[in-house]
């Protein structure tokens, strides 16, 4: 995989689609620092999250990017408030007290609040996707990047998960990278990108 | 990573599976509890036997194991040594070498021991009477706290000796006695026991017996002979199997009183002098008797046990070695299973210090709960050894 460039701008949500393995999910790994790239360096605002540490980088995803993935990926024997404060518990810089409020208050808004004691396995699909998103949310991450976040939800939930990810983006100014598959959904972005594009000739 | 957070999670992960979490506690509690409370028990059973050896200065038995003299004296375990004569310990006590003490323990009622002696005995071990009062004439009883406790016995109530042999019609009949009182608990095999009068052992026995008068008009075929002197008693007599008021003056003993029994006599000599002259009158070979110095066969019993337990704690190290490997694989193929949460956690910015910090948390909270429940297990055997050392003796 080589992208000479690639640029998401403060509130911008871009739609980032291509086929199965071709190296989508990989390159949301590496803006997140999850992997290093073998060259080149990746900025989230001013930071270089190439040159941090390993422990750094971990540090710096826990407070300024919140990640949505496909399978949900919540903890099973933690309810879903537990798993909505994940990033307090894990040790974000940010606020304790700010975060659990803001947690409650997106639960609210997503409609799970309900469920906030109860465990991720009574929930439906959908509603586990809106914990997903509330505990990427939770922290008030910079930017938000979602690995096929609707792949696994009927078409009510999927325009509902869509909805909710975007007003978020614009309403705190969060940049929002979302890899989808699903074509009917992408016109709602501001930018569809092709990943076969970027990759080997950058963003135009 | 906040340390209330690692615990709230470690927490939580445990919680969700209780059964393996709960198992894995048991296995580590037993493998800690299983050495430390053997070791616990030989100690503090070393010290019961120790204390209550030394408060018996010399023992006078029949010659044979001096253990189980000490322990049927001390524990009033069934006795195994062939008994010894009343004369003896008539001959001992017109010595007056000390203060002398006969033990009769041969006897049972269900599990409690039937102890014949003498009030001396009471003073010997510093027994009070806490409810009721001693026994004052055949038949009576004074009964152990724990005895009572666990029967709901009270003064008034009776306990009867149990037969030897319920087949043998011409043996021993079960004889009733009246309990006159309740001994205050010393969490000793005292409080367990049943201590009559040595008489009254000697009527279970059967060397001593009441019956009706054969002299009375009604209890047909009573028979006199040709002479007219000899009163002949067949099976209508009625012979009492406890002893009343009434029927007091009927009991009798039969035959030479220095062949009636008895398992031991305990001696307190007056003084140093006195106690080495006893030492020394039993030191032939040939003497039918022996003198014992029950802390010393107390110390050679310890010996032996802290033998047994040196073998023991092998055992349970080696099987503890393997309990607490197993328990480290039910924990790494545990933490295996739950790779994909470990990852969720890493995705979402944990370090790998702190993922290992969740994971030694769920290890420390279970050790640390095994170690607890362990200790606990420690302090209660360590509490219950006299009386469970009392009841594995016994």
């Amino acid at each position: 995989m080589l992208i000479p460039k690639f640029e998401c701008t403060e509130g911008q949500t871009i739609a980032l689609v291509g086929p199965s393995g071709c190296g989508k999910s990989t390159f949301l790994n590496l803006i997140a620092g999850i992997l290093n790239p073998s060259a080149g360096s990746i900025y989230i605002d001013t930071t270089e999250i190439t040159a941090l540490s390993r422990a750094a980088s971990a540090a710096f995803r826990l407070s300024e990017i919140g990640l949505i993935f496909q399978e949900f990926e919540l903890v099973e024997h933690l309810s879903v408030g537990d798993n909505v404060l994940l990033p307090s518990y894990l040790g974000t810089r940010k606020d304790q007290t700010v975060i659990e409020e803001r947690a409650r208050d997106l639960a609210r808004d997503f409609g799970i609040l309900n469920y906030w004691d109860a465990l991720p396995e009574s929930l439906s699909h959908g509603e586990r996707q809106r914990a997903a998103i509330c505990r990427a949310l939770s922290v008030r991450p910079r930017l938000l990047l979602a690995d096929e976040p609707t792949g696994n939800l009927d078409p009510v939930n999927k325009q509902k998960t869509l909805e909710l990810m975007h007003s978020s983006a614009k309403e705190h100014k969060q940049g929002l990278l979302v890899v989808t598959h699903d074509l009917e959904l992408v016109h709602t972005f501001d930018a569809v990108i092709q990943f076969e594009e970027i990759n080997q000739h950058g963003q135009k | 990573m906040r340390i209330t957070a690692i615990a709230y999670l470690s927490w939580k992960a445990l919680r969700h599976r209780p059964f393996r979490s709960l198992l894995l506690i048991g296995t580590i509690a037993l493998t800690l509890y299983f050495p430390r409370a053997l070791q616990e028990f030989i100690s503090r059973s070393e010290e019961v036997l120790s204390a209550r050896a030394r408060s018996t200065p010399l023992l006078i038995g029949p010659r044979g194991s001096s253990i189980d003299l000490t322990l049927n004296a001390l524990y009033f375990t069934p006795q195994e040594l062939p008994p010894l004569d009343y004369s003896s310990y008539e001959t001992l006590a017109q010595r007056d070498l000390g203060n002398t003490i006969p033990i009769h323990s041969r006897f049972r009622s269900g599990n409690s021991p039937i102890v014949g002696t003498s009030l001396e005995y009471f003073k010997l071990r510093a027994l009070s009477i806490h409810t009721g009062r001693s026994m004052t004439r055949l038949g009576d009883c004074v009964i152990g706290a724990r005895l009572a406790e666990s029967k709901g016995l009270k003064p008034g109530d009776t306990i009867t000796s149990s037969p030897e042999n319920i087949f043998d019609l011409a043996g021993v009949y079960p004889l009733r006695m009246r309990i006159t009182g309740i001994l205050a608990p010393n969490r000793t095999p005292d409080d367990h026991a049943i201590f009559v009068d040595l008489k009254t052992t000697w009527i279970i026995e059967g060397l001593a017996h009441g019956h009706q008068k054969l002299s009375q008009a009604e209890i047909m075929g009573s028979s006199r002979n040709s002479a007219g002197r000899i009163l002949r008693a067949n099976a209508s007599v009625v012979e009492f199997n406890e002893v009343t008021e009434t029927n007091l003056g009927d009991f009798h003993f039969h035959g030479d009183d220095g062949n009636y029994p008895l398992s031991s006599v305990i001696l307190a000599p007056s003084d140093k002098k006195h106690r080495a002259l006893a030492l020394a009158s039993y030191q032939d070979p040939a003497n039918p008797q022996q003198i014992v110095i029950p802390a010393t066969a107390v110390e050679h019993l310890a010996n032996t046990l802290f033998a047994t337990q040196r073998l023991a704690l092998v055992a349970f190290s080696l099987l503890g070695i393997a309990a607490l490997a197993l328990a480290l694989m039910v924990f790494l193929l545990s933490f295996r299973l739950r790779e994909r949460e470990m990852r969720t956690y890493g995705k979402i910015g944990a370090t790998r210090l702190a993922i290992l910090c969740l994971q030694g948390a769920e290890v420390t909270i279970i050790a640390v709960a095994a170690t607890i429940l362990a200790q606990i297990g420690v302090t209660l055997t360590r509490v219950a050894a006299p009386d469970l050392l009392t009841r594995l003796i016994s």
